[in-house]
């Protein structure tokens, strides 16, 4: 095959490569969904969105009319007790080391919220940092907690 | 050095698969050009289609990267063959069975996805029209005879030619006998586009702001609707499963108000989940339902498929959903006066994978010879006529709605009505193809 021909595929290949680069670079990049609701970004190996950094337990699962009064998260290591105070009511202590969402759990950095699991992914609310979505994997670090629930 | 050029002719391929139209024409040339030249044209074929495919559907990767990799390695296996019967040098009936053969079966069998320089020429409905008498097969062989003419010396060229022509000549002759197009679809639907990104989805349940969009960008629109129309939402508009929550006492409310509904969603029977259309006629008490096949076994796993019937809709409509539209064979319904396609595109964000699998609806309507409209969560919806024609269509990845008053009627064609006969009259030429006497090779790179 003569240089001229390798040549010119090479600088085909090159030009194809540029405009499928130009087309596709940022396609599975996360976009603003409107002008309020910003795209989320990853935080310490959560996917959140600007604005959901500080929600709390009791804003999250407040089943009550009102739970201004209540703690933001358990205090201690058992949380029957600030359940109660923001109407979750029948919830008791998990058996088995799987926690079953959704349900609450008590971890070396606090408490979290295990809203759904789902297949590709895992939502959450965290203490101290909101909530948001982690990767699937992240499952299996929260094995053998303990944790209370169903939530509702 | 092999890699290197393998790679540089999957390119305009990939291209081609993105961007669609013309380039599809041309685009397997430079490795058709190759095939003769290197020794050992299986592998070469075969790092090509890999990384066509590859570079198609590495969108897809965000559900798993097992299924480029896998797509990748059948489309090596087809392209592999392709360059072993070009490098066989016995004319362009051998590569042209091999090319349409390897195609039909990626068009054919679950785990497999069409990706077809062939069917990028549904992006030009002017270059489509061939498929209503052999479809997306016919398309592909074009594709085939004219890069082989391009790729090849005088006489091979002169072959491919002829045949090119012949089966040009035999489409246009398709279209001077088809029968008068039937009466237009009065339908009065309305089709709702949310334009919203997938993470909303993916994060409504601990979301408020999120989920109060996506209600936002279905709810308000359809119940701001006229009564009796046929309100359409593209499949997992609102994402609970149908029972009592939120979402069904909305649908509830939009029925009660007169409407008709359609609508992609997820339901419980029998403690498995089910991906779904339902269609409540304003008549009737309660909605029917389709359950979507499942197609991909690794984004799909938590669903199943119920055996039920097919959906009938008004007008004697059908459905597909999603990616059932990728697949010829899901369309075929000779009954059918119009098809409807409910699609959740913005799960491959705006990657090629997207583009390559919306243009399929397109071509399922010119080989059916139907309507269709495609209903996708953030674009592109849209409706085409039975050449494949765009009428109507929504911006993508913005809201919008879309207000259909009727459908072009059914525009019967050999395709619809035969199947894919091309594919399976290839399989005898391929026998012919391979007792043809193979011509000397030339010096290798």
């Amino acid at each position: 095959m003569s240089g001229a021909r390798q040549f010119f595929l090479l600088g085909l290949g090159l030009l194809c490569a540029a405009l499928l680069l130009l087309r596709n670079h940022d396609a599975l990049r996360l976009r603003d969904a409107s002008p309020e609701l910003r795209a989320p970004v990853w935080k310490n190996g959560l996917l959140q969105r600007s604005g959901l950094d500080s929600l709390s337990g009791s804003e999250f699962l407040c089943r009550g009319d009102s739970c201004s009064d209540a703690e933001s998260w358990p205090v201690g290591e058992n949380p029957q007790k600030w359940l109660a105070s923001i109407a979750q009511l029948g919830v008791k202590r998990g058996v088995g080391e799987r926690p079953d969402a959704p349900a609450l759990i008590y971890t070396a950095e606090g408490w979290m919220i295990l809203w759904a699991e789902r297949g590709d992914r895992l939502e959450v609310v965290l203490q101290g940092r909101g909530a948001g979505v982690w990767p699937r994997s992240a499952f299996e670090g929260l094995y053998g907690l303990p944790w209370w629930g169903p939530l509702r | 050095m092999k890699g290197l050029f393998a790679v540089a002719c999957a390119l305009p391929l990939a291209l081609s698969h993105d961007i669609g139209g013309p380039l599809a024409l041309v685009a397997l040339a430079p490795l058709m050009a190759f095939s003769l030249r290197f020794d050992r044209p299986f592998a070469f074929g075969f790092l090509c289609g890999f990384f066509e495919v590859f570079m198609t559907l590495w969108g897809t990767a965000d559900y798993s990267l097992l299924i480029p990799l896998a797509l990748a390695v059948q489309g090596g296996l087809g392209r592999g063959a392709l360059a072993w019967a070009i490098g066989r040098r016995s004319g362009p009936l051998l590569p042209l069975t091999v090319l349409v053969l390897a195609q039909g079966l990626r068009a054919s069998s679950e785990l497999s996805l069409p990706l077809s320089c062939g069917h990028d020429l549904a992006s030009v409905w002017l270059l489509a029209w061939p498929a209503a008498f052999g479809g997306g097969a016919l398309l592909t062989a074009l594709c085939g005879l004219s890069a082989y003419a391009l790729s090849h010396g005088a006489q091979q060229r002169k072959q491919a030619l002829i045949a090119f022509f012949i089966l040009l000549i035999s489409a246009a002759g398709h279209e001077i006998l088809r029968p008068t197009q039937q009466q237009s679809v009065v339908l009065k639907a309305s089709v709702i586009q949310g334009g919203l990104p997938n993470w909303v989805y993916r994060q409504a349940a601990i979301d408020q702001a999120a989920d109060a969009l996506i209600r936002r960008r279905y709810l308000l629109p359809a119940a701001n609707e006229p009564a009796g129309r046929l309100l359409i939402l593209p499949e997992s508009a609102l994402r609970e499963t149908w029972g009592q929550g939120p979402m069904s006492s909305a649908y509830r409310r939009l029925h009660a108000s007169g409407a008709s509904l359609i609508a992609g969603l997820n339901r419980h029977v029998d403690g498995a989940l089910r991906n779904s259309v339902m269609f409540w006629a304003t008549s009737l008490e309660s909605p029917s339902f389709q359950s979507k096949r499942m197609l991909v076994p690794l984004v799909e796993r938590d669903f199943q498929l119920l055996d039920e019937p097919e959906l009938e809709l008004p007008q004697g409509g059908r459905v597909m959903l999603c990616i059932e539209s990728v697949y010829p064979r899901f369309a075929r319904r000779a009954d059918a006066r119009w098809l409807l396609v409910l699609s959740n595109d913005a799960g491959v964000g705006r990657s090629s994978a997207r583009r390559a699998f919306e243009r399929e609806a397109r071509l399922r309507a010119v080989e059916m010879g139907r309507s269709l409209i495609r209903a996708g969560q953030d674009g592109f919806s849209y409706a085409v006529s039975p050449r494949g024609e765009l009428l109507w269509h929504l911006p993508r990845y913005k809201p919008g709605l879309m207000r259909i008053a009727s459908l072009p009627g059914a525009l019967p064609s050999l395709r619809g009505f035969a199947g894919d006969w091309l594919f399976w009259l290839c399989w005898p030429l391929l026998l012919l193809g391979l007792r043809a006497r193979s011509a000397p090779r030339e010096p290798d790179v």
